[in-house]
């Protein structure tokens, strides 16, 4: 049961960061700006990238349970 | 830096290598399995970052900007789909005992032989030039770090070739821990803690360099950016330049998705030496981590490169090396060195096991058992020829990645070449997810998908890429195939804007997929199809009771049976296994006759060895199978899963009803006590009321019979009788009231009440008693006032209770105090007498009913036994407590509490 929840959620994260990842919404990075010396795109991927990390963590890094389905 | 000290360093590398893997098989002697962890499998999966990575990223970064990050964030959106789909995967495989894609696919679609050595074959093709460019970065770096310009297209001075050498070492070590068993799913731990460790050195190494060029030869990330920023044509590279480079990102995000699961080497440490499920839990987020880390320096390095070194002609490809080596950090050089060796070897080694067990597998071994005329005579003759054939194979793919490095590699950029092999491994994709989610999907759609995939994939890239290094002519790619411009390889159709990666994998993918599904809703299955796609759809189902719905049937010998493991597993071994397998699901092997599900275990062990098609003619050659129809496979699927459900449901209620019979046990000697408990009652009460009746009859026969008594005697014996009569029904009072408090009638009148008056009052009452005997009592209450919620009649009634008994059993003389006490929950009220006291056995006993009639030899027969009893019903109704500390000898307290809210 947990474990299903799970796996709905890393899915629904996967979908999420397909989504921030790709056009249209990647678009929205791709400026010629400078935000505190490096380029808005590199930290714009850069910052989805981390936060997919940390969730990515916090999804999986439950107490271990004995796994089965 | 001389030539001799780069390959000394290599080769010490390696030596280092092989002490990793060492030290884990010999922990694993130990008891102790390094690879059982979630980092390691995870660090194990880093072997996707090959030299490709680690020199390669730096140059397309700085030719086309962000384009190069596709290929690591695609693998981080899969990794949040590790959990559903990879860990289906790794089920299938321990289940099935699967050691390679190839096998998986074939398999999965009825063990269809054609269709294994359709899938060696293209990973063969996609991949050994993958591994050739593993090679070339290897001697290229070399050449960067020694200084050695001149660069020896071809085979004219092989002997001189530092490559040749690596090559050599490398091949050994891959043979060394890659075919120690004949089970090629056995783990291969030192194979495992070596390539997470190279994972580890390849990422130092990069992080160094990006470090030195960041810190070191620049002010950091912003001083690197804003000169870049500078330049036109790198500041061109921060942004995608048009929409054509949002599909080529797309294109290479969803390939590279692929790629992480798909690729040999992936697939090889994702899901055949993965040791728990759980590890890939870990992986989820530790493998993107890694992959972040190490793409993080790419830029400043890439943007480094281009404005230290832009003017020279050093390709970009090389920048990693050279930045330190060009500004003097030799040492740091080595180090690079090192690594990008690390990330190539990682890859060749990994690249070359999976390969190798697909190719010996899938093609020598069937080859071999066939030229023999196979027949089997037992004890392990095949043993050595099967690791001889995997030996082999190994030789033969490095042999052939070195001359492919050689005389092709030398013409193409290192990108090129390691796309190529991501779009050959994508073709593999339809035929696995459709086969693990879907049960239509069948072993002609498979072909299907996998045929057209993979001829659309040679034309759209290996002939454009065959054609620019000069080995075909340009004519087909200018022209179109037959001169047909509709056919050209990189405008198929004549669609464009797109770059040829994305345009091949766009077209491979969709005639792929469209003829696996096609196919698929239109062909027949067998029945051995049918069986495998339910198992490999449901496994989470089946894989709970294995082996226990085996589908096989036909006539096969246990002897044959038993000699045709042997040959590959040795006498000894087969005959354990068999002998375990027999012993845990209750089958007998007194006859002659091979029951079905040892047949197909046999089989199943066969396929860890030599792979599921060659298993399959082996067990064939020692049987008579009977085709099995589509509805019997069904049949039996569905029996075994009815008589599962009826298990399950009957264990459940064979569970309730132990758990009512429990109970009702439980009731039932509850009810006995009580009985029991009822009867002793009776007998007492009766018994006190028969004292007094006797007394009482006595004595009214005295008064009846002596007519001529005199008054005073007369009325003596008539105030006799009053008194046994009020004692009489002052047992009956006390019995009823008993019963009252026991069965819960009694319902308190609950009021404030002045605790210090009541007190006051119990003593006043109890004084003349207490003058008779010469008794002192004394109240010692504090002054404050003390409210308490109680029934006032009921705890006057304990009160006059303890101070009677206080005083009955105070010496003469003696004396009796009464003291109050509060504390913030509750009140304290004790009564204390000077008497003989009570010793500790009894301290519970005396609350008892009757304790004291039946055992009057301890105490004067006065009372009736029941006060105590009744004072503790009326305490426990008001929620408080009694109970009595006294020491022999030395007089007794009863204490009672009443809560205070």
């Amino acid at each position: 049961m947990q474990s299903n929840v799970k796996r709905q959620k890393l899915i629904l994260t996967s979908i999420l960061l397909m989504g921030l990842f790709t056009y249209p919404v990647i678009s929205i990075a791709n400026k010629r700006v400078m935000v505190a010396g490096i380029p808005l795109l590199f930290l714009y991927v850069l910052l989805v990238w981390i936060i997919a990390i940390i969730v990515f963590a916090s999804i999986t890094n439950t107490k271990q349970r004995k796994e089965d389905e | 830096m001389s030539n001799i000290t780069a390959i000394l360093a290599a080769l010490l590398y390696l030596a280092i290598l092989f002490g990793v893997a060492y030290y884990a098989e010999y922990k694993l002697k130990k008891g102790k399995s390094i690879i059982n962890n979630g980092y390691v499998y995870a660090l194990s999966l880093g072997v996707y970052c090959t030299a490709w990575t680690y020199y390669g990223s730096v140059g397309q970064a700085s030719t086309r900007g962000i384009e190069f990050l596709a290929v690591y964030i695609g693998p981080t959106i899969m990794a949040a789909l590790f959990w559903p789909i990879l860990r289906k995967i790794v089920r299938i495989c321990k289940t099935q005992r699967i050691n390679s894609i190839a096998d998986l696919i074939s398999i999965r679609y009825g063990k269809n032989f054609s269709l294994a050595v359709v899938v060696t074959v293209l990973c063969i093709l996609g991949v050994i030039p993958y591994i050739a460019l593993q090679l070339k970065a290897i001697s290229g770096s070399m050449n960067i770090l020694t200084g050695n310009t001149e660069t020896l297209p071809g085979l004219s001075n092989i002997l001189g070739d530092n490559t040749l050498y690596i090559a050599i070492a490398l091949a050994f070590f891959i043979m060394l821990f890659g075919t120690r068993s004949i089970d090629a799913s056995e783990k291969h731990e030192g194979l495992v803690a070596a390539i997470a460790f190279e994972s580890i050195v390849k990422l130092v190494a990069f992080i160094a360099v990006g470090l030195f060029v960041t810190f070191g030869l620049f002010n950091g990330f912003s001083d690197i950016f804003s000169k870049a920023a500078d330049d036109p044509t790198l500041s061109k590279l921060f942004q995608f330049s048009d929409t054509g480079s949002y599909s080529t990102w797309t294109g290479l995000i969803l390939l590279s998705m692929l790629a992480i699961i798909f690729l040999p080497r992936q697939f090889h440490m994702g899901v055949v030496e993965n040791v728990k499920e759980v590890h890939i839990k870990k992986a989820i987020w530790v493998l993107p981590l890694y992959l972040l880390l190490i793409t993080f320096f790419v830029f400043p390095i890439a943007f480094g490169g281009k404005l230290l070194l832009g003017h020279t002609a050093i390709n970009a490809d090389t920048y990693v090396l050279a930045l330190p080596m060009q500004h003097g950090a030799k040492w740091l050089g080595l180090i690079t060195f090192i690594g990008g060796f690390s990330a190539a070897t990682s890859m060749i080694i990994v690249e070359t096991i999976a390969i190798s067990t697909m190719m010996s597998n899938n093609i020598a071994t069937p080859l071999l058992l066939a030229s023999q005329k196979f027949k089997p005579k037992g004890d392990g003759q095949l043993t050595n020829p099967i690791l001889n054939i995997r030996r082999f194979s190994i030789i033969l793919i490095i042999s052939l990645a070195f001359l492919y490095d050689k005389l092709v590699a030398q013409h193409f950029s290192l990108v090129s070449i390691g796309m190529v092999s991501f779009a050959a491994v994508a073709q593999f994709a339809p035929a696995v997810l459709g086969g693990i989610y879907w049960k239509q999907a069948s072993q002609k759609g498979a072909m299907a998908g996998i045929s057209i995939g993979f001829a659309i994939w040679f034309f759209t890239a290996v002939i454009p890429s065959l054609a620019s290094a000069g080995i075909i002519s340009m004519n087909t790619v200018d022209q179109g195939l037959f001169g047909i411009s509709w056919l050209k390889p990189l405008s198929l159709f004549g669609m464009q804007g797109m770059d040829s990666i994305t345009h091949c994998f766009f077209w491979s993918m969709i005639f792929n997929i469209t003829a696996f599904a096609v196919v698929s809703l239109n062909s027949k299955k067998t029945g051995q199809e049918a069986y495998q796609a339910e198992i490999f759809v449901d496994i989470f189902r089946h894989s709970s009771t294995p082996d226990s719905n085996t589908i096989w049937k036909g006539t096969a010998y246990l002897p044959d049976l038993n000699s045709l493991l042997a040959n590959f597993l040795g006498a000894e071994r087969a005959e354990k296994i068999i002998a375990t397998y027999a012993r845990r699901h209750n089958i007998s092997l007194e006859t002659n006759k091979a029951d079905p599900r040892l047949v197909a275990f046999a089989e199943k062990i066969l396929g860890g060895v030599i792979g599921s098609a060659s298993a399959r003619i082996m067990v064939s050659s020692v049987s008579k199978e009977e085709e099995l129809t589509v509805d019997e496979v069904l049949n039996i699927l569905r029996e075994s899963q009815q008589v599962l459900g009826a298990n399950k449901e009957l264990r459940k209620k064979s569970a309730e009803l132990q758990k009512a019979t429990a109970q009702l046990t439980d009731a039932n000697k509850q009810l006995q006590d009580m009985d029991r408990n009822k009867d002793e009652f009776l007998y007492t009460v009766t018994h006190e009321l028969r004292t007094p009746l006797t007394s009482i009859r006595a004595m009214a026969e005295i008064v009846h019979d002596n007519t001529d008594m005199d008054e005073d005697q007369r009325e003596q014996f008539l105030s006799g009788i009053i008194k046994e009569t009020e004692r009489l029904s002052h047992l009956i009072t006390q019995v009823l009231n008993l019963e009252k408090y026991e069965s819960g009638k009694q319902l308190l009148n609950m009021t404030s009440v002045q605790m210090n008056g009541l007190i006051n009052d119990a003593v006043r009452s109890i004084r003349p008693l207490a003058n008779e005997k010469g008794i002192q009592t004394e109240i010692k209450i504090p002054d404050s006032m003390f409210l308490v919620q109680c029934d006032e009649a009921l705890i006057m009634q304990v009160l006059t209770n303890l101070l009677s008994n206080a005083v009955k059993f105070a010496p003469q003389n003696g004396h009796v105090s009464v003291t109050l006490q509060s504390t913030y929950e509750e009140l304290q009220v004790r009564v204390h007498d000077n008497g003989k006291g009570i010793e500790p056995g009894l301290h519970e006993l005396i609350f008892d009913k009757f304790f004291q009639a039946k055992n009057q030899t301890l105490r004067k027969p006065e009372g009736s036994g029941l006060g105590l009893a009744i004072c503790k019903k009326i305490i426990l109704l008001h929620g408080g407590d009694i109970w009595v500390e006294s020491e022999d000898g030395n007089g007794s307290t009863f204490i009672f509490t009443l809560p205070l809210s």
